[in-house]
């Protein structure tokens, strides 16, 4: 194995990243961005990064092998080449999708954004994975969105149980759907559209 | 009737012909007188006594001069007449032999003993040589660019304790030992008995220098980085340190070194520079050099290219193979896994007289997410310097040979005493030391020198009624024959030069 920049490790389009949330991010967590902004001194663009919360985000950062030190830097990837990434428990398998939590560093069974590959340590607790944006949700009205108006709709997993406290807000361009119906959500332009919804 | 001729001179009146070792032709003073017409520049001299004579063929005039110091008329000539060995001077020879790989040994690509040498020589100027004197067991490294040919005989062979003569019985070359040759001829027409002198003074010891001493060891490395004032300190002491430490700094940016020259030097020394800490095993002994303390890294310096350990090439040619560094440090293994005692792949070079090693990227362990200087092992060889003097150690060999604290001394810088310490990971395994090797070929050295400088036979010379014709050899030193008024001489001188009025042996030589 190369053990230069030439090696596959450092092929992967490693992002400079900065400690938003005042705390050590360990290795391959998986990183919510909370901005960007370039340096004016160094000229880097550089993401600052924090813990998965309940706001629903389309795409994630992957930390490296190192930790980064609270209010540190460090480089991360979106892992859309695949990767090692975090999760919390179970046993990845391929053909899996997991997603980010509010709260913690790993990925989660039945979440969005991360089709998994593998399982690499059950010790380490790592997964092999890909991330690819998330386009589709599935979810539950908290109200009645009528056609023509948008609401809100509370996210569910990919097993029907309720992501808590997150949601995404979606246009209905079609019949009223009434509160408390399950539907699913397409970005379309950068908004969420209900395609479909329970009757 | 005692003769003496040369092509195209006639009436010879008066000869003295001085035949002697080496490089430099062999001198024969013709007086003669003034002649109708210049004779040839090259031809035969030839001395002749009744049944026996001898002939120096392609022997050319040195020069001539006209005397005044009779009163006969026409006036008479001095010509000097010098045998073929005129023509060594004129030739030359090119050839790179004897190279010494990195372990002492000589490369097979180029590898001729003394005795073939001389045969190159001698081929290389048309002529034929009786080289069986000469050692066939002696490799000295040579390089010769345009080199005289005269002056390529004579180091050789000097250094082997042999010399060179033409034989003019068989008007061939022919090298001689020193100290071993024929006695003082016994013909009956000896004139006076001889004389026997004593040696010089011998000295008590004589040694062989050899080159310096090279070591092959596997050498801990510390981690070390450059700063501002351009001082080089550990990892660790560098003043830009961050306050942190470097546990969480990355090496592709070193985000937490602020100042944005430091950082530059962060990025271009921490975790790329590393220096000699100790050896594998730790401490800074070298068990195999007895005598020699060694307590601190520089003295190991400078470190070399090649390994002593060779390998074949895919010429099938034995190369030195290179340094090579071990250890347990990130690999770039996407998980963040170190290497144990892993042989590193990625680029490197070394300042060889400071002992240090760049790598082209920085090299570290992690753990647990965390930055650690990594554990690196770098196999390299080196020489050895005294903690006093800072010199390099060389390796000698002695041979007593009297009483008394003189010592003679000869470089013989190819060589070299070599010990290659192999390592099973951290431990040294096993040695292989040329010392026995190179003793061997000291002690031929040592042979050529005994017989330089510690010759058995006191010195004896011995004058004759005509011409006598010796072969020199190692011990017959000097030829002088004297034609004068119908007579004729010969004084046979061994084991030293006899006759003051030629330039004796040292003055010959000098400038070779």
């Amino acid at each position: 194995m190369s053990m230069d920049y030439g090696s596959p490790f450092f092929q992967k389009p490693w992002v400079k990243v900065k400690d938003g949330g005042g705390v050590a991010i360990p290795p391959f967590a998986v990183l919510r961005i909370a901005s960007v902004a370039r340096d004016t001194t160094t000229g880097e663009i550089i993401y600052t990064v924090g813990q998965p919360n309940t706001t629903f985000y389309r795409l994630y950062l992957v930390n490296g092998p190192m930790e980064i030190a609270a209010s540190g830097y460090g480089w991360a990837t979106f892992l859309g080449n695949g990767g090692l990434v975090l999760y919390d428990t179970g046993t990845p398998a391929l053909g899996e999708v997991w997603g980010p939590k509010s709260g913690q560093w790993g990925l989660t069974k039945w979440r969005y954004g991360f089709e998994i590959l593998g399982q690499h340590s059950s010790t380490d607790l790592l997964a092999h994975a890909i991330q690819s944006p998330v386009n589709s949700v599935y979810g539950q009205t908290n109200g009645a969105i009528n056609k023509g108006s948008s609401g809100t709709v509370d996210l569910y997993d990919g097993n029907n149980a309720a992501i808590t406290s997150t949601s995404v807000t979606a246009t209905n361009r079609f019949a009223n759907v009434a509160t408390t119906k399950k539907v699913l959500c397409e970005i379309i332009g950068g908004t969420w559209l209900l395609s479909a919804a329970e009757c | 009737m005692p003769t003496v001729a040369f092509t195209g001179i006639a009436a010879i009146h008066k000869a003295t012909i001085v035949k002697s070792r080496g490089v430099r032709p062999s001198k024969a003073t013709l007086v003669c007188s003034i002649q109708g017409s210049a004779p040839p520049s090259i031809g035969t001299l030839t001395i002749a006594d009744g049944n026996s004579s001898e002939s120096w063929q392609e022997a050319a005039i040195a020069w001539a001069q006209r005397r005044h110091i009779t009163n006969t008329s026409p006036h008479l000539v001095s010509v000097v007449v010098a045998d073929r060995r005129w023509k060594w001077a004129q030739q030359t020879i090119s050839g790179v032999y004897n190279t010494r790989l990195d372990d002492g040994t000589v490369s097979t690509t180029n590898k001729k003993s003394v005795q073939e040498l001389i045969n190159v020589i001698f081929q290389a100027m048309g002529e034929t040589v009786d080289s069986s004197a000469a050692p066939n067991d002696l490799y000295p490294f040579v390089n010769w660019t345009g080199t005289r040919c005269d002056k390529a005989i004579h180091k050789l062979l000097t250094l082997v304790g042999c010399g060179i003569v033409i034989d003019y019985q068989t008007n061939q070359a022919k090298v001689y030992k020193r100290g071993t040759g024929a006695l003082l001829p016994a013909t009956g027409t000896e004139i006076e008995p001889s004389v026997t002198l004593t040696t010089g003074p011998s000295p008590s010891k004589l040694r062989v220098e050899c080159g310096p001493v090279l070591i092959q060891s596997k050498i801990k490395l510390q981690a070390i980085a450059k700063q501002k004032d351009g001082a080089i300190k550990l990892v660790n002491d560098v003043d830009y340190k961050p306050t942190a430490g470097w546990a969480n700094e990355w090496p592709m940016d070193f985000a937490g070194v602020t100042d944005e020259t430091d950082r530059a030097l962060a990025r271009e020394t921490v975790w790329r520079w590393f220096a000699i800490k100790e050896f594998a095993e730790g401490g800074m002994s070298i068990p195999q050099l007895f005598g020699v303390s060694v307590t601190k890294p520089t003295q190991l310096l400078p470190l070399r290219e090649r390994l002593l350990e060779a390998d074949n090439d895919h010429n099938s040619v034995q190369r030195q193979n290179f340094p090579y560094i071990e250890g347990d440090f990130w690999y770039k293994a996407d998980d963040g896994t170190n290497s144990s005692h892993k042989r590193y792949s990625g680029k490197f070079h070394l300042l060889l007289d400071v002992g240090i090693v760049i790598f082209e990227n920085p090299v570290f362990k992690l753990t647990s997410g965390d930055i650690e200087e990594p554990v690196l092992y770098l196999t390299v060889s080196h020489y050895v310097r005294d903690a006093n003097t800072d010199g390099l150690i060389y390796y000698y060999r002695d041979r007593s040979i009297g009483p008394g604290s003189s010592t003679i001394s000869e470089s013989v810088p190819e060589l070299t005493r070599t010990i290659a310490r192999i390592y099973t990971n951290t431990s040294p395994s096993s040695v292989i030391d040329n010392q026995a090797t190179v003793d061997a070929e000291s002690d031929k050295y040592l042979d050529a020198m005994q017989v330089r400088y510690a010759p058995v036979d006191p010195p004896t010379a011995m004058r004759y009624r005509g011409f006598v014709f010796p072969t020199l050899d190692g011990a017959i030193a000097q030829v002088v024959h004297r034609m004068y008024g119908g007579k004729a001489e010969t004084d046979v001188s061994r084991g030293y030069e006899d006759d003051v009025f030629s330039p004796s042996e040292r003055q010959r030589e000098a400038g070779l």
